[in-house]
């Protein structure tokens, strides 16, 4: 099967051409299968977000290339455009949200923001209104908020619609660009839940970027950990976070409880060292004191 | 593209232009754009020219950057150029089409013109390349401070230029952030005909404008956490002094007004 994503030797540089000149992201390979949910990890300023810039093309690679659907989308304007949308089978490609989206907001009401999109992809009007409604339930926003102003919205609110804008699209790959940042442990249980049914209910592939472990222990099947520019690790999340001492020196952070049951094991306790959310820790608990009672 | 502008740009340097006293600087600056409209005939501007290429070698600013500042204005200039060129007639007539007349005189005052805007162009543009954006409000600050007799907050003015000159990469930034945002959800600046651009750029505005509010409301109060109240009682942490190279500079600028007028005297008048 063709990856949904699939990026060979890419190379950004930015401020080329300047003595200043980094290299963002450094000879990339890496390919996303069609309805995987692929997790992206790094420390602050390691490229992630400059690499997923990459996948709908508003960043053009230096070196390597980019392929949508197996398609190099650099090879014209048509096949960048096509990235974006493909009118036809009116269906995004590729919906890119990116970090703090709810600074896109501008319409006069939410319902009209998260209708932007659709609006461009020049859709009938039913169809329109049925992708609003379908991605605010999805995203979370309330009925009553959708004819409010979005300028009138808490910010989890904003970021919610900011979310079912990118979502009204229906793109076949949905990338988020650390979609929890700045919420409240509700909200980022809430939006990880969100994007659990999402991908359930349209088998969608997504890419999600964040710099919370638990969370993407918890939705992620693969995870891709970037350090300096470079991909340091890729693989599911137990190979991943087995490797704690190697994320620690990478200025990452296995999840909280998978540290303790870590810890746990040293100390000579029969527990698995494979647990990263506090739902499976308490299962593997309770097995351990059943087995201590038989 | 947008981050391509360059006004107010400084040009880290270490030049006998960079060292001067930003008052002084800003001063004789002054004078020298007025000398440029002081100049009557070819021989005062073109001592003009002369010194402003010395100004500019001086400064140590590489050519390409001072091209850089005066290619904006090419349209300006040649347009500048072309009506002055059929609007002034006189001596001897080289070309005639129905009531327009190409002129000796003609042709004179539209390089004269020409030139003249280039002068004034690029001798602006030093100051701003060898002076920081700070310094500049600073010495603004300075030299408008008489006017505090009048009760006008000078210092309030100077710090506003201050902080409008810092905002302008941060909004250059943030225009490049929203426009991406939005081409990922299908909107297309590039394509279409006036209104239709128009039209797409309001999704650019219209958060520009909110965020530019908010970041403005949480200066306001990031400086007022910092017990900014004006500029009463506040004192600066680099005193401006003027050195004997201000005055050196003081002094050629001077001669050169003496050069000009000579020269205006001993030659023919062009405008
Ligand atoms: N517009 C730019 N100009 C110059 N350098 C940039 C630009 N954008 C990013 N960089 C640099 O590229 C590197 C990677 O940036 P990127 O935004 O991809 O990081 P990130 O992994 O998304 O970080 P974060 O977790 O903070 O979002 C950083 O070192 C940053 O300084
Ligand atoms: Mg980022």
């Amino acid at each position: 099967m063709t990856p949904a994503v699939e990026v060979r030797n890419l190379t950004h540089y930015y401020l080329k051409g300047t003595e200043n000149q980094v290299a963002a992201i450094n000879n990339i390979n890496l390919s996303v299968e069609k309805g995987e949910t692929l997790g992206i990890i790094g420390h602050t300023g390691s490229g992630k977000s400059t690499l997923i810039a990459h996948f709908n093309g508003l960043l053009k690679p230096d070196e390597g290339e980019v392929l949508v659907d197996g398609k190099n989308i650099f090879e014209s304007k048509e096949t960048l455009r096509q990235s974006r949308f493909t009118l036809r089978q009116s269906r995004f490609k590729v919906g890119l949200c990116f970090q703090y989206p709810e600074y896109q907001l501008f319409e006069e009401t939410v319902y009209k923001d998260i209708a932007f999109g659709p609006k461009n992809m020049k859709l009938p009007q039913e169809e329109i209104d049925r992708r609003v409604l379908t991605a605010a339930g999805m995203a979370g926003v309330r009925k009553e908020n959708l004819e409010k102003s979005p300028f009138d919205l808490s910010g989890g609110e904003k970021r919610r619609a900011a979310i079912a804008g990118v979502m009204s699209m229906e793109p076949q790959v949905l990338v988020l660009d650390e979609p929890a940042a700045g919420l409240d442990p509700a909200g980022r249980r809430e939006l990880i839940n969100m994007i659990k049914n999402y991908r359930r209910a349209t088998g969608c592939t997504v890419i999600i970027v964040s710099h919370s472990m638990e969370d993407i222990a918890s939705v992620a099947d693969r995870v891709c950990v970037l350090n300096k520019a470079e991909i340091a690790m890729l693989g599911t999340p137990k190979e991943v976070y087995t490797r704690d001492e190697e994320l620690r020196s990478m200025g990452l952070n296995v999840p909280e409880i998978t540290r303790i049951f870590i810890m746990l094991k040293k100390r000579g306790l029969d527990v698995p060292a494979d647990v990263f959310t506090v739902d499976d820790a308490v299962a593997s608990i309770r097995k351990l004191s059943e087995r201590g009672k038989a | 593209m947008i981050s391509d502008i360059s006004i107010g740009q400084y040009f880290t340097g270490n030049s006998f232009l960079h060292k001067m006293d930003a008052r002084m600087k800003f001063i004789l600056v002054f004078a020298l754009l007025v000398f440029v409209f002081l100049c009557k005939s070819f021989f005062s501007l073109a001592l003009m020219v002369v010194f402003t290429v010395f100004a500019v070698i001086l400064s140590k600013v590489p050519f390409k950057m001072v091209l850089k500042s005066i290619k904006p204005l090419v349209i300006i200039i040649l347009f500048t150029a072309l009506l002055n060129i059929f609007y002034t007639t006189g001596g001897t007539t080289y070309f005639e089409w129905h009531s327009l007349k190409l002129t000796e005189k003609g042709i004179n005052t539209a390089i004269f013109m020409a030139v003249r805007i280039l002068v004034l162009v690029v001798i602006s543009s030093l100051l701003t390349y060898t002076t920081t954006p700070t310094m500049l409000t600073d010495a603004i600050e300075r030299l408008l401070s008489p006017l505090s007799v009048f009760h006008i907050k000078v210092h309030t003015l100077a710090m506003m230029m201050t902080l409008a000159l810092r905002f302008i990469p941060t909004l250059v930034e943030e225009i490049e952030r929203i426009m991406n945002a939005q081409k990922a959800r299908g909107a297309e600046l590039e394509t279409g005909g006036l209104i239709a651009r128009s039209k797409a750029l309001v999704p650019i505005f219209v958060p520009l404008m909110v965020s530019s509010f908010r970041r403005a409301y949480e200066l306001a109060f990031a400086m007022t956490c910092r017990c900014y109240t004006g500029g009463e009682g506040r004192t600066r942490m680099k005193q401006m002094k003027l050195k004997p190279r201000d005055f050196i500079a003081a002094v050629f600028v001077a001669a050169l007004l003496a050069g000009v007028l000579v020269l205006n005297h001993f030659f023919e008048a062009v405008i």
